[in-house]
């Protein structure tokens, strides 16, 4: 498997809005490579710049120093913590949107929009006319993936792609993303602070703690995922590790 | 019965407009036969009967009739909705044009965002000596002063409404591959739209009393004129009529407008 994504001595100072803050290094000499094919989760707790660390790799951000690499044929599509979907356009709208930006034609535009909307389990008759307002909170985070699938990324960067949903709408997401994952042979960086999501997503996960890599795991449970395995063994051991990791004191 | 319910409601909504209506009618018509001074508080017949007919004397007639009073207010109107239909829209169009450049590029903003807000500060009725100076009584002046007074309000809003678009939105249209152009055209412009109708409707009601203003002091024709030359003259009826005349044109503008643009802004929350 080849690298696709390679982050080096990643590092980002943030400074408060008041004149005599402190600087604030967010991140310090953060370095990892992602292959192609790969889900990668990076866990941390909340503030321990794993959102930061997404917008430095989707090039939102500069790095105060340190390089981001990703071969130049790659697409990288960034799925957002608040929902970004376009609330003046509907369903169609929001999915067609990147192809249309590729000045694709009318027949090529339908045809994506309704393999997407089975891509991402949305009943393409009921949904399509609607509005994002008019959707539930998991189905806008789905629409928010479909955008990225309809945009043709290889790359998928998600910020805490099931934060704010109840737990089986999670895990149903979760499926969701596996699932997508596994058909096209995607790469994924997911950023969360769910052990659970992490682990149950990701053949690695990378813990983020005090701006550095802490500690790199190699998610050894099956790959063809379902919910039976979020109670075995295996699983609850990794989970338990990582948890260790993360505590202050571990 | 979604459908009853809703026609159920516009009709209550009808109903209770012509009763405040009534009401404002019979309670005019009360005070007007109190008061027994026709020329200062006057009965809706006296408008009708007298008031009315003589605008036809503004006009090339030498005898006080309705026929040849409806053709000279028509007249006249016909000269203030050119005015105010050149300035409104060139107004905004070069207001919204403005506002989204200054927004776009920072150094504009840096330097051109005071600029527009002591402009906004600006009283606007109170500059139409300047331009009355500026420009003479010429229809250029009454052009320009429209244009302008419209343009400040319109910058100002569309640069503030720029400003507002969450990041997100932007940002997440230029990763999914959006340029300048298609950032302006499908996030920016969509984005600012149920602020740019609220400008749009508060402009529709204001560019009336701009126009009045101007051709109030600088005009020898429109509907301001004849205000102008009813207050020369303290014809009170006179006023009135003319006031029910920006009344009933202001609110049909604002009408007109909302009912084409609130299908623009589906997309909205709405609760009524």
């Amino acid at each position: 498997m080849s690298e696709i994504l390679s982050v080096n001595s990643l590092s980002k100072s943030f400074t408060g809005i008041t004149s005599n803050s402190s600087t604030f290094k967010v991140l310090d000499g953060v370095s990892f490579g992602v292959n192609q094919g790969e889900i990668v989760s990076i866990i941390g707790s909340t503030g321990s710049g794993k959102t930061t660390l997404l917008n430095l790799i989707s090039g939102i951000e500069k790095p105060e120093s340190g390089i981001v690499s990703i071969d130049t044929n790659i697409k990288v599509g960034y799925v957002f913590q608040s929902n970004a979907v376009f609330p003046w356009r509907t369903v169609e709208g929001n999915l067609s949107y990147p192809l249309e930006l590729k000045n694709k034609t009318k027949h090529e535009i339908a045809h994506s929009v309704h393999r997407i909307c089975a891509l991402i389990n949305f009943e393409a008759e009921i949904l399509l006319n609607k509005y994002p307002k008019e959707l539930s909170g998991g189905e806008n985070r789905r629409l928010a993936l479909g955008m990225v699938l309809a945009f043709e990324a290889d790359l998928i960067l998600l910020d805490e792609p099931t934060s704010q949903l109840d737990y089986f709408t999670a895990c149903s997401i979760q499926n969701t993303i596996t699932r997508i994952q596994n058909e096209l042979n995607l790469t994924v960086v997911v950023v969360t602070h769910d052990l659970e999501e992490a682990v149950y997503l990701s053949n690695r996960v990378l813990v983020l703690k005090e701006g550095k890599i802490n500690a790199d795991f190699n998610v050894v449970v099956s790959r063809q995922k379902n919910d039976n395995i979020r109670d075995t063994i295996e699983f609850l051991n990794i989970k338990k590790q990582i948890r260790n990791l993360l505590r202050n004191d571990g | 019965m979604g459908d009853k319910k809703s026609i159920n409601w516009k009709l209550r909504k009808i109903g209770a407009g012509l009763l405040i209506a009534i009401v404002i009618i019979a309670g005019w018509q009360l005070i007007a036969l109190f008061a027994g001074k026709p020329s200062l508080f006057p009965t809706w017949q006296y408008l009708y009967k007298k008031s009315l007919p003589e605008f036809a004397l503004f006009g090339d007639y030498n005898v006080a009739n309705v026929r040849g009073a409806v053709i000279v207010i028509f007249i006249h109107l016909a000269t203030t909705l050119k005015r105010i239909i050149v300035g409104f829209f060139l107004g905004i169009f070069l207001g919204m044009c403005s506002g989204i450049a200054i927004s776009w590029s920072k150094r504009f903003e840096n330097s051109l965002t005071s600029l527009l807000s002591v402009l906004r500060y600006v009283p606007l009725l109170g500059i139409i000596p300047l331009f009355l100076n500026w420009f003479g009584e010429s229809e250029l002046g009454i052009y320009l002063y429209i244009t302008f007074s419209v343009f400040v309000i319109s910058a100002t809003d569309t640069f503030f409404a720029v400003k507002n678009i969450p990041r997100l939105y932007r940002t997440n249209g230029r990763l999914l591959g959006a340029g300048i152009k298609s950032e302006l055209t499908t996030i920016v412009l969509p984005a600012i739209m149920p602020e740019l109708i609220a400008d749009i409707r508060n402009l529709t009601g204001l560019v009336w009393a701009f126009s009045l203003g101007a051709e109030y002091l600088a005009a020898n024709r429109g509907l301001g004129y004849l205000a102008y030359q009813c207050y020369q003259f303290s014809d009170m009826g006179k006023l009135i009529i003319i006031i029910g005349i920006y009344v009933i044109l202001a609110t049909g503008t604002y009408l007109l407008l909302s009912t084409f643009l609130r299908k623009q802004t589906r997309w909205l929350n709405r609760f009524n």
